[in-house]
């Protein structure tokens, strides 16, 4: 399994790299003035706006800086009902890690508010935990945000 | 000097005086008299022997002349008739010792035939060319010998008529021994230029001393030949001297062109040039500087003997006659005449110093005599008995005498009486004297203790015045340092400027700096940008090959290496971007020290001028000192000048006292030798014997 590997604040986070369609500069985004927070805005890729996660935003409230490390992670929603992008922007996303999947642990802690961590990875004396895409934003965000591309 | 000889000088020495200046000025005229008579004398031999001389020449130049007429005057060509007519000319003129014809070759066209004619062949060159020359024999002189004419063509007695004749100069062509003379050339007295006849230089021939006449023949005008005869000039000397009425008289004829023609004292001169004679002064003497020759008297040196020169000329011929006498047998006879008029003088002299001594004996007695008696008169005995026998002037001295010794003896009876008053007199003078002295003392000395008082002002002021002086040098000194300190503080603000200036020059050369680092910065990113893309590139790689699943496990590894290679690219670059930032960091620091710097260099100069002007400040003011410190100084030395005039015009008072006090002590020794003459007096008066 591979995993794109990111930080947030001085720890690690991944996320899994079968569903992920690129990886792409972070580049300006097209501000949703009034948006839930945590979306950072519209990403123009390919003809399409694809909605874009900030999660330091989503997490500390703070936008990532504005790096050249600070890139945008493009995949393909998880939810099968929507045909759908998502963009997460992170910082530090350099790097890769490739895991068989005896290393990888289920966490004892669950967070409701926070559902979207995953399994933490143990790689030699890296520790990473997995991000899931399809949990990060609350279904009724979703749905608005995509209402209107599944009509048009 | 005793009255005698007083009297005999008095009366002898005006006669004496004027005797002499008499004899002065005869003797003067006489001498001139003598120069002018004999000089007349000269000139007289001179203008006789002169034309004595001149008629002989002038007889053979009518010769020659007679001779060439006769040619011009249809004799020409006729040979034979010539030849007769040469010989009778001169059987004629027993002076001549030779005649001849000389024909230009064929000019009568008979050269050829004469040839073979009867003509005696003597009388013609190898050509028959009509040549002849008669000639008197020199042992037998009534007979007549003939040879051909010889050197026509480079003798003054044929080339040089035919020259004369043809318009050219006398000389041109023809040699002859010595030359013209340089003297003849150079006094411009030239040569003659006469076309009716030519005298020749003299020259020796056989033993002879010969002189040439010759005339030309002129023929339609032109010249065909010429005619001519010689004499001999072997009598000359023996002429000249016989005039001799001198014993140093001297004659020296020369020829026209500078020959010794004679000379009475050396015969052997004959026939040198005058420049190689010891005549050539004495002969230049003569020409005016006009170069005309002159007659006339002239004193002029040879050989350091004075002469008498006179000079004459010889038309004919062109020479010249010098007569000279020295003057040294002129003065002989003035000699002669002034010792014989010195010895007259002396006698007669003497005789009359003789005749007057006797006359004055007797009156020159009787002063005597009374004057004896008037010694014994000056020694007080009034009692001689004068006798008054003697009835001239001597007598009536001998009875004033005898008046004067009664009125004396009167006299002194009468001065006795009053020299004994003038005795009281002098005591009470020396008395009050005495009181004056006194007083003179008390005066010298309070004069010099004022003049010691003033000596100490003096000294003081003096004092005042170095004390003055120094402080004024100080003050100079002062202004000198300050003005020392003002030079080096603007040369210290130079320094402080070219700092300034320095420091400006880093400060740009860092900005530089700056720039340049700016610039790797830049390349840095542009590094940094494609390591970021590299490393986007490998990661997308790396999720595709997941996608692709077992196929894309070897591209994976490769998007692994380049990841790798990009993440170390973002590393080196990041260290070069810290370097960088340091360097800017250090560079900015730089330049703020740098003008930090400059601040505080400008600080320095500004400071540096107000110091400046704080010592111009201390200048002015010493400066302003000055003056007032010279009228101090001024003033002192007025003070001490007038102390000085004090102390001088006190010295004087005291010198006055002093002198005052010195005349007391004469008046006081003049009192006392006054008193010591009325004695003295009063002895003398006793002298006197009174009857």
């Amino acid at each position: 399994m591979l995993i794109v590997v990111f930080k947030l604040g001085d720890q690690d986070y991944g996320v899994d790299a079968s569903n992920l369609i690129a990886v792409v500069p972070g580049l300006p985004l097209r501000i949703i003035p009034g948006v839930v927070q945590g979306i950072a805005g519209l990403l123009h890729y390919q003809r399409q706006y694809v909605p874009v996660v900030d999660l330091k935003l989503l997490t500390t409230g703070l936008s990532c800086e504005p790096k050249l490390s600070t890139r945008i992670i493009l995949a393909k929603y998880p939810d099968e009902s929507i045909d759908a992008i998502i963009g997460l922007r992170v910082e530090d996303a350099i790097d890769t890690l490739w895991v068989e999947n005896a290393e990888i642990q289920k966490t004892h802690v669950t967070t409701p508010s926070a559902r979207y961590l995953g399994k933490l990875i143990v790689s030699g004396d890296r520790t990473v935990q997995v991000i899931g895409i399809g949990a990060l934003l609350p279904s009724e965000v979703i749905d608005s945000l995509y209402q209107g591309s599944a009509e048009s | 000097m005793q009255l005698r000889a007083k009297i005999i000088i008095s009366s002898g020495l005006p006669l004496l005086l004027a005797g002499f200046a008499a004899i002065a000025l005869l003797l003067t005229v006489f001498y001139r008299s003598q120069i002018e008579n004999t000089t007349v004398h000269l000139a007289e031999i001179a203008a006789k022997v002169a034309s004595e001389i001149n008629e002989a020449n002038g007889e053979a130049t009518q010769a020659a002349e007679i001779l060439a007429i006769t040619q011009s005057a249809g004799l020409f060509g006729e040979r034979e008739r010539s030849l007769v007519l040469a010989s009778a000319v001169l059987r004629q003129f027993p002076n001549l010792t030779g005649a001849y014809f000389g024909y230009e070759p064929n000019a009568d066209g008979n050269d050829s035939a004469a040839l073979s004619s009867t003509i005696n062949p003597a009388s013609m060159d190898a050509n028959g060319r009509f040549l002849p020359y008669w000639f008197r024999d020199s042992t037998r002189a009534d007979r007549l010998n003939m040879a051909p004419l010889i050197d026509m063509d480079t003798s003054y007695y044929y080339r040089g008529i035919r020259n004369l004749v043809e318009e050219k100069l006398e000389h041109e062509g023809i040699r002859l021994e010595g030359g013209v003379s340089a003297y003849i050339e150079e006094s411009s007295r030239g040569y003659s230029t006469s076309t009716q006849h030519i005298v020749t230089e003299p020259y020796l021939y056989e033993g002879r001393f010969l002189v040439e006449y010759v005339a030309p023949i002129i023929i339609d005008n032109a010249f065909a030949g010429i005619a001519g005869v010689d004499r001999t000039l072997n009598e000359i000397d023996t002429f000249l001297s016989n005039l001799r009425t001198y014993e140093s008289e001297h004659h020296l004829l020369l020829s026209g062109r500078g020959r010794i023609i004679s000379s009475t004292d050396e015969p052997e001169l004959r026939g040198t040039l005058i420049e190689d004679s010891p005549y050539l002064a004495l002969a230049r003497s003569i020409w005016a500087e006009d170069g005309q020759r002159m007659a006339q008297q002239v004193i002029a040196p040879q050989d350091g003997d004075a002469r008498l020169i006179v000079a004459e000329r010889i038309s004919v011929g062109n020479w010249t006659l010098i007569v000279s006498v020295s003057r040294e047998e002129l003065l002989r006879d003035f000699r002669a005449v002034f010792i014989q008029v010195a010895l007259i003088t002396s006698i007669g002299s003497l005789i009359a110093l003789l005749i007057s001594i006797r006359l004055i004996s007797k009156p020159v007695t009787r002063v005597e005599s009374a004057a004896k008696i008037a010694s014994i008169i000056a020694d007080g005995d009034l009692t001689q008995e004068i006798d008054t026998s003697s009835n001239d002037e001597t007598g009536v001295l001998l009875n004033s005498l005898k008046d004067m010794s009664n009125s004396l003896s009167a006299l002194i009876s009468e001065v006795r009486g009053a020299s004994e008053r003038i005795s009281n007199v002098s005591k009470s003078i020396s008395s009050a004297s005495t009181d004056q002295q006194g007083v003179n003392n008390q005066l010298g000395n309070a004069s010099s203790h004022i003049g010691i008082s003033v000596e100490q002002i003096s000294a003081t002021s003096d004092q005042l015045m170095q004390t003055m002086e120094n402080v004024t040098s100080s003050t100079n000194e002062a202004s000198k340092i300050a003005n020392y300190g003002r030079e080096e503080l603007a040369q210290m603000r130079n320094t402080i400027l070219d700092f300034s200036k320095a420091a400006s020059a880093i400060s740009s050369k860092l900005e530089v700096i700056s720039e340049r680092a700016n610039n790797i910065g830049t390349i840095v990113t542009t590094i940094n940008r494609v390591a970021d893309q590299t490393n986007l590139l490998s990661l997308n790689a790396a999720i595709e090959a997941e996608k692709a699943g077992q196929n894309g496990q070897g591209f994976s590894v490769v998007a692994r290496e380049i990841r790798r290679l990009a993440d170390q690219t973002a590393l080196a670059t990041f260290d070069i971007e810290q370097i960088v930032s340091d360097m800017q960091s250090s560079v900015a620091g730089g330049v703020m020290e740098m003008d930090l710097f400059s601040d505080q260099v400008r600080h320095g100069v500004d400071e540096s001028l107000q110091v400046s002007e704080h010592l111009q400040m201390v200048i002015e003011q010493v400066e302003a000192l000055r003056p007032s410190l010279e009228l101090a100084t001024t003033q002192v030395q007025a003070q001490s000048t007038d102390a000085g005039e004090i102390g001088a015009a006190m010295s004087q008072l005291e010198a006055v006292a002093e002198a005052s006090e010195l005349s007391s002590g004469i008046l006081d020794a003049a009192v006392l030798e006054f008193a010591k003459s009325v004695s003295s007096l009063q002895r003398s008066i006793d002298n006197f014997k009174t009857s």
